[in-house]
């Protein structure tokens, strides 16, 4: 399908630039990078130096154009550098083991989040000036509530003084990570506060676009039809109206992702949860440069398959877009 | 085109009912006496209200209609007047803040009248009665077919699911009936996988017709089946409605602006007028000529296409504002017969002397055959009747020579030529008709003209020196012998700036050539030369103060400051209500007259061409298939796209007439091009 | 936590866009934006927001204390007569560091807010009006800086910059944040465009400047209006994010640095609530603030978003779109 084509052909670009971005940062930023590190430790031993100098072109060998490809080279066989403040683990050893945390939390979490915010804006607006109506810009506020302070609300409440959840962490301390149930269910709990976290603060978004969508689909002639033939209320509400409004809601949350994963790294850094959020603020604090690059790349790339899978969902569910354009 | 179906499934109820109902063996209106039974639906007294916090708009004002089965009753009546309202009104479907505030509404269905033996109370329904009632009795053809339509689902699927909410039928059986029904409205079967961007406009309102005829319904309420669809393709579909009604025997409540199109297909026609029903007749009583003034206002409206070229009257002024209550005749401010007694009646309908029973009016002063007063023809225009035809020897301003323009190619593929070679004269003082369906490259032709496309090929000639408008360097010359008039009234003033700013920004671009400064004096002459007066009313307002006539004026006027020799009308009045039409049609007329300015009038409307243009060319696909003197073009069409355009075209003189062969394939031909095209 | 720049905002005015409906509800909000007509949402966060603003420019004056003092006290005080607000573990009062907070952070975000919504309606109306390859390639652009990450990015960056200052902070936030504005900008051009009155003005002999300037532009204000506000609320929530990360040194204190002591001095195991629900508020209700007013900007673009007084009239607010209409006889103007 065209659609299809021209929205990979913007990933493709929109990957190239996630790509040429990390590259250019450390060679375009003021001030050098390298010698920070260095002065942090100072018993490094040259191999490290040197291979710091090849991935960020400190010292340069060759020319631009020639490191460009070099990192490319290198980015395609997943190989990005060593991490300096957990030396010498590989940077991608760090990413294989925090990404699988981040995933399930935020993929799951922005998933129910969607799913139900979206049901809830068709009940709202179908009931117009129901209570769930009335209580949307209520809901919405929560969207202007920091994701970390509502955090440490959660915590306060939750964890401290009800003490019903834990906090902190992945799991409980002394746990063998595996297939065992008392792993996953300690995982389960701890994730449970962070997902409350992302779930809470973005639901309203959802909710109330979808309403706004919605009621302006119910306007629509075909909502009036379906009235006209003698369709159930549910068989209107659900076949013809959200089933319409839901289309702007799919194209919005391909657009969003960015934001909403850009949330949820912040609650992980609140939580200590064992995510690559939590792994870039570490990687931050301790100057951990090639840590840092290599998460942006993984969660650029993450955020921008997501996007994609939006995008094909989008173009299943509405046969217009085969012969739309992308933009 | 498949007929019966399958005996055992449940629709064949119609067989039942073709015993009781009144065969289809002749015109309708002989049918009346041998029928016992009432009318299927009855609407007494019907009011309806829209709330409102500046008061509420009582858009029905006890209105009395009846339906009779196999027999189609033709709502007629300007935008707001009330008509869909009503229609909606009676199956309650209208949504808050419409509210019904009197009347009542009977079913007497055939279908219900064991349980019903009164008929059944719509207004008193509850929300199971009436999903009951809807499209089972009663069905609705929406206006637009493409908002109508659910984009999302296949059209078997909307077909089927109102099928399956009234009959226990299997999905099999479902999926036999919208083959059935899709084939009855002359679509084959396979379309019933597409979706409904994937068909042309006449195809969805087919579509949208087997949906309505999907359970048999014995009530068919048709809102503006057929506007926006080009004049032949509205034809083929009128004729199935017709053929349909006849085999299956429904009634129909059949709404339209365009009551010319009523004389053709009702039995009998309802005009409405803020909200009242002013005159309710005999198809035949009313192709004579109405009783009510409004009546023959609008029937005065409508250029025709046969018979002499007569002069046409319309109805000057607007409606009346429908908040409140009305002191006695409504249309009193706009009526010729106007007298001060108007005020005082209570618009109750009554037999019109001299007509059959079924003829009645809501004036009680006015004689069918009685003429204009001497006042109101004094106002008649003087135009209608353009320059004599053999004024060629006139100044060649503006000429278009075999102008190409194609579309796509590159990317997107395959080249699409939306104009082939067209080749136009405009002369000082002369009106040149370009007349086409949508689609035929018209409006392209008005875009190469103006400057806003670039041409393919050929050339655009001002005062013979070639000249391209769409460059940069030769736009603005060009502006200023070249304007514009646009189609939407609505659209083309900008709603933030007030028709000072309008007019101003259009003399101040051209004052240099015109020598005009953008003053208050130059301002109040345009609008005067567009007839707005008092010129303080208009000076300062803003467009969404204006109606559409008004609005179309300001546009007009704007056009008119660059002092242009040439005005490109791309359909200038289409949008506008009928009665408002011929007001801008002959301001245009004189205007020309006044500063014999080289028109080119571009039109769907053949009609409105012969009575407005000097010459006429006639587009389809892209080509000029007939060009002549307006009068014998009209009179002698020559070649078959023509004598089909004109054999379409409503007309209460030219229904019966049979469509001449060869023109009959041109339309098949046409479908199936419409087919292709999307 | 940005989640305020999202759809939510703009996105149901630029959802509808192509139709002509959306077309012109969308001078009727710039009409109505004219008028003074704002919703009361709208008001209410337009008064919130001045009352911030107020703080902001006299919050250093009024502040009792140096929120930098620091006493010898080891524990964080609870609200009292002398600390309103409590103080922190080191004895700074709560109360004058969110006075002098409020400065810093209301700034940053007008000033990310204004250098962003330049950069969106720049590309959007460029974008839509130009067309072809020029709006091929803006669109493009704006949609990779769209589906990028900005915090990580943004992180990154700021992880190379150490002790950034406001107005470097405000330049990463606008680059990362203006894609949104320029994207719905982009649309409604695209689709006034081609209205009739740009082409009329284009007829008369107007030239491109002055269209996009007189014709284009005020018809979108509300739209671009809407864009500001969001991406105000953008800037704040995530300049508050970057220094509770301790990413960002801004020179003066802003609300995330307040958080951020809050966090490192365990102020939520010790139960000093007040250090951290306090700063906490005063960013939830400025970014509340904003969402009212972006709520008001919406329902003035698309009145069916408003709830009628007519239909409250009707005596029924539950009413669901396939109820019936319905009948109300003895009707008298008014009585219901």
């Amino acid at each position: 399908m065209a659609f299809i084509a021209r929205r990979l052909a913007f990933y493709v670009v929109a990957v190239w630039a996630a790509v040429t971005i990390n590259f250019l940062i450390p060679r375009i930023m003021p001030g050098n990078a390298i010698d920070a590190v260095l002065g942090r430790f100072q018993n490094l031993t040259p191999q490290v130096v040197k291979s710091l100098e090849v991935q960020f072109g400190f010292h340069p060998k060759g020319t631009i154009f020639s490191q460009y490809l070099q990192y490319w080279g290198d980015v395609l066989h997943f190989n990005l550098g060593v991490s300096t403040s957990q030396y010498p683990t590989h940077v991608s050893t760090i990413i294989g083991q925090t990404l699988p945390w981040t995933l399930a939390l935020v993929g799951v979490a922005t998933i129910l989040s969607f799913a139900i915010g979206t049901l809830l804006g068709v009940v709202a607006a179908w009931r117009r000036g129901g209570w769930l109506d009335r209580a949307l810009p209520a809901l919405t506020l929560l969207q202007a509530t920091p994701y970390f302070f509502l955090a440490l609300l959660l915590i306060y409440l939750f964890a401290i003084q009800l003490k019903w959840l834990p906090f902190g962490q992945g799991y409980a301390l002394g746990l063998t990570t595996g297939f065992n149930w008392p792993f996953i269910s300690s995982a389960i709990t701890h994730s449970i506060l962070p997902a409350l976290t992302i779930i809470a603060t973005s639901i309203g978004g959802w909710m109330l676009q979808m309403r706004n969508v919605m009621l302006t689909t119910i306007s629509e002639d075909y909502i009036l039809v379906a009235q006209a033939k003698g369709l159930s209320a549910r068989r209107v509400m659900l076949t013809y109206g959200a089933r319409n409004a839901i289309l702007p809601n799919i194209a919005g949350f391909a657009l969003s992702l960015g934001f909403v994963v850009a949330g949820a790294l912040v609650m992980e850094i609140v939580f200590s949860y064992p995510g690559v959020g939590f792994t870039l603020y570490n990687a931050v604090t301790s100057n951990d440069y090639p840590l840092m690059q290599g998460i942006f790349l993984v969660i650029s790339i993450a955020v921008l398959s997501a996007s994609l899978l939006a995008d094909i969902a989008y173009a299943v569910a509405d046969p217009r877009a085969r012969t739309r354009s992308a933009f | 085109m498949s007929t019966a179906s399958e005996p055992g499934t449940p629709w064949t109820a119609s067989a039942d009912r073709g015993s009781a109902a009144p065969r289809p063996d002749g015109p309708g209106r002989d049918r009346e006496g041998t029928r016992s039974a009432g009318p299927v639906l009855d609407i007494q007294g019907l009011g309806i209200s829209y709330r409102s916090d500046l008061g509420d708009v009582r858009a029905v004002r006890n209105v009395d209609l009846a339906l009779h089965p196999g027999r189609i009753v033709g709502l007629a009546g300007e935008s707001g007047c009330g008509k869909s309202t009503l229609a909606y009104g009676a199956v309650r479907l209208l949504r808050p803040p419409a509210i019904i505030t009197a009347g009542s509404v009977t079913y007497h269905g055939r279908r219900l009248a064991d349980g019903h033996p009164n008929g059944f109370d719509v207004l008193a329904a509850d929300d199971e009665g009436l999903k009951a009632i809807r499209w089972r009795e009663i069905a609705i053809v929406f206006q637009s077919a493409m908002n109508a339509l659910n984009p999302v689902l296949r059209i078997e699927d909307q077909i089927i699911d109102g099928i399956r909410a009234h009959l226990p039928v299997s999905d099999e059986q479902a999926r036999a009936r919208a083959r059935e029904l899709i084939e009855m409205v002359g679509i084959t079967p396979d379309r019933l996988q597409a979706y409904p961007h994937e068909l042309s406009g006449g195809m969805r309102q087919r579509v949208m017709i087997a949906m309505a005829l999907s359970v048999d319904p014995e009530v068919v309420i048709m809102d503006e089946p057929t506007t926006g669809l080009d004049v032949i393709v509205q034809k083929e579909i009128l004729k199935e409605v017709l053929e349909l009604k006849e085999r299956l025997g429904f009634a129909v409540l059949f709404i339209t602006h365009d009551l010319s199109l009523l004389l053709e297909i009702a039995d009998q026609v309802v005009v409405m007028y803020a909200g009242q029903v002013v005159e309710t007749a005999p198809t035949a009583d009313v192709r004579i000529g109405g009783a009510h003034p409004y009546t023959r206002g609008l029937l005065g409206s409508f250029p025709r296409l046969r018979g002499p070229r007569v002069q046409l009257t319309g109805i000057p002024g607007s409606p009346p504002d429908l908040r409140g209550a009305l002191r006695g005749c409504p249309f009193h401010p706009r009526c010729a017969f106007a007298q001060d007694a108007c005020l005082q009646i209570d618009m109750s309908l009554s037999e019109v002397p001299g007509m059959g029973p079924g003829h009645l009016t809501a004036c009680p002063f006015v004689a069918p055959n009685e003429p204009l007063p001497e006042a109101a023809r004094a106002i008649d225009r003087a135009t209608g009747v353009p320059a004599a035809d053999g004024a060629d020897a006139t100044e060649l301003v503006l000429a278009g020579i075999d102008l190409r323009k194609d579309y796509g190619g590159g990317r997107r593929g395959a080249v699409v030529s939306a104009v082939k070679g067209v080749s136009l004269e405009l002369h000082r003082g002369r009106v040149v008709a370009l007349v086409g369906a949508s689609g035929s490259g018209k409006s392209t032709i008005a875009k190469l003209l103006s400057g806003q496309e670039k041409l393919t090929g050929g050339s655009i000639r001002l005062d013979g020196r070639e000249i391209d408008p769409s460059t940069r360097g030769a736009f603005r010359t060009y502006k200023s012998e070249v304007q514009m008039v646009f189609q939407d009234p609505f659209a083309s003033l900008n709603p933030l700036h007030t028709v000072r700013y309008h007019l101003q920004r259009a003399l101040a671009i051209h004052a240099s050539r015109t020598g005009r400064t953008p003053s208050a004096a130059e301002i109040d002459r345009l609008l005067g030369q567009v007839k707005l007066g008092p010129v303080e009313k208009f000076r300062d307002a803003y467009p969404h103060e204006l109606s559409g006539g008004q609005r179309q004026r300001v546009s007009i006027a704007r056009a008119l400051a660059a002092e242009p020799r040439v005005l490109l009308a791309d359909e200038p009045v289409s949008m506008l209500d009928v009665s408002i039409r011929l007001e801008i049609l002959d301001l245009i007329a004189e205007l020309r007259t006044k500063f014999q300015l080289a028109i080119l009038y571009i039109t769907h409307d053949i009609a409105s061409a012969r009575y407005f243009a000097d010459e006429i060319l006639v587009m389809h696909h892209g080509e000029i298939v007939e060009r002549g003197p307006a009068e014998q073009l009209v009179q002698h069409p020559t070649h078959p796209y023509t004598q089909l355009l004109i054999a379409s075209s409503p007309d209460p003189d030219t229904f019966a007439s049979e469509i001449p062969e060869q023109a009959a394939v041109l339309a098949r031909e046409g479908l199936e091009k419409e087919v292709a095209a999307d | 936590m940005t989640v305020g720049h999202l759809p939510t905002d703009t996105e149901a005015t630029s959802v509808a866009a192509p139709t002509v409906r959306l077309g012109v509800s969308a001078w009727m909000l710039s009409l109505g934006a004219f008028r003074g007509r704002l919703p009361l949402k709208a008001q209410v966060g337009l008064v919130i927001l001045a009352l911030y603003i107020l703080v902001a420019i006299i919050g250093p004056w009024v502040a009792p204390y140096d929120p930098n003092a620091t006493t010898t006290q080891a524990v964080p005080e609870a609200p009292n007569l002398h600390h309103l607000l409590g103080t922190s573990a080191t004895g700074g009062d709560v109360l004058s560091q969110i006075l002098i907070g409020t400065r810093a952070t209301v700034v940053l975000g007008l000033m990310t807010g204004v250098i962003a919504t330049i950069l969106s309606v720049l590309v959007g109306t460029a974008a839509g009006y130009l067309g072809g390859y020029a709006d091929e390639g803006l669109s493009l652009v704006s949609n990779v800086f769209l589906v990028m990450p900005a915090l990580p990015l943004l992180v990154v960056i700021l992880g190379y910059l150490p002790h950034t200052g406001e107005l470097p902070t405000a330049i990463v936030l606008s680059v990362l944040g203006w894609a949104w504005g320029a994207r719905v900008i982009r649309a409604q051009t695209l689709s006034l465009r081609n209205r009739d009155f740009v082409l009329a003005a284009r007829e008369v002999g107007e030239r491109p400047w002055r269209i996009i300037a007189f014709e284009l532009l005020p018809n979108q204000i509300g739209l671009i209006a809407a864009s500001f506000v969001g991406t105000v609320l953008y800037a704040i929530l995530t300049s508050v994010a970057l220094a509770f990360l301790g990413i960002t040194n801004f020179s003066d204190w802003n609300y995330g640095d307040i958080l951020y002591w809050a966090q490192s001095g365990s102020a939520v195991e010790l139960g000093a609530w007040w250090w951290y629900v306090f700063p906490g508020v005063a960013v939830a209700v400025l970014g509340m603030s904003l969402v009212l007013i972006n709520f008001g900007l919406d329902e003035l673009s698309n009145p069916r978003l408003r709830s009628s007084r007519s239909l409250r009239k009707l005596g029924r607010r539950n009413w669901r779109p396939a109820d019936p209409t319905p009948v109300i006889r003895d009707y008298a103007e008014g009585s219901l």
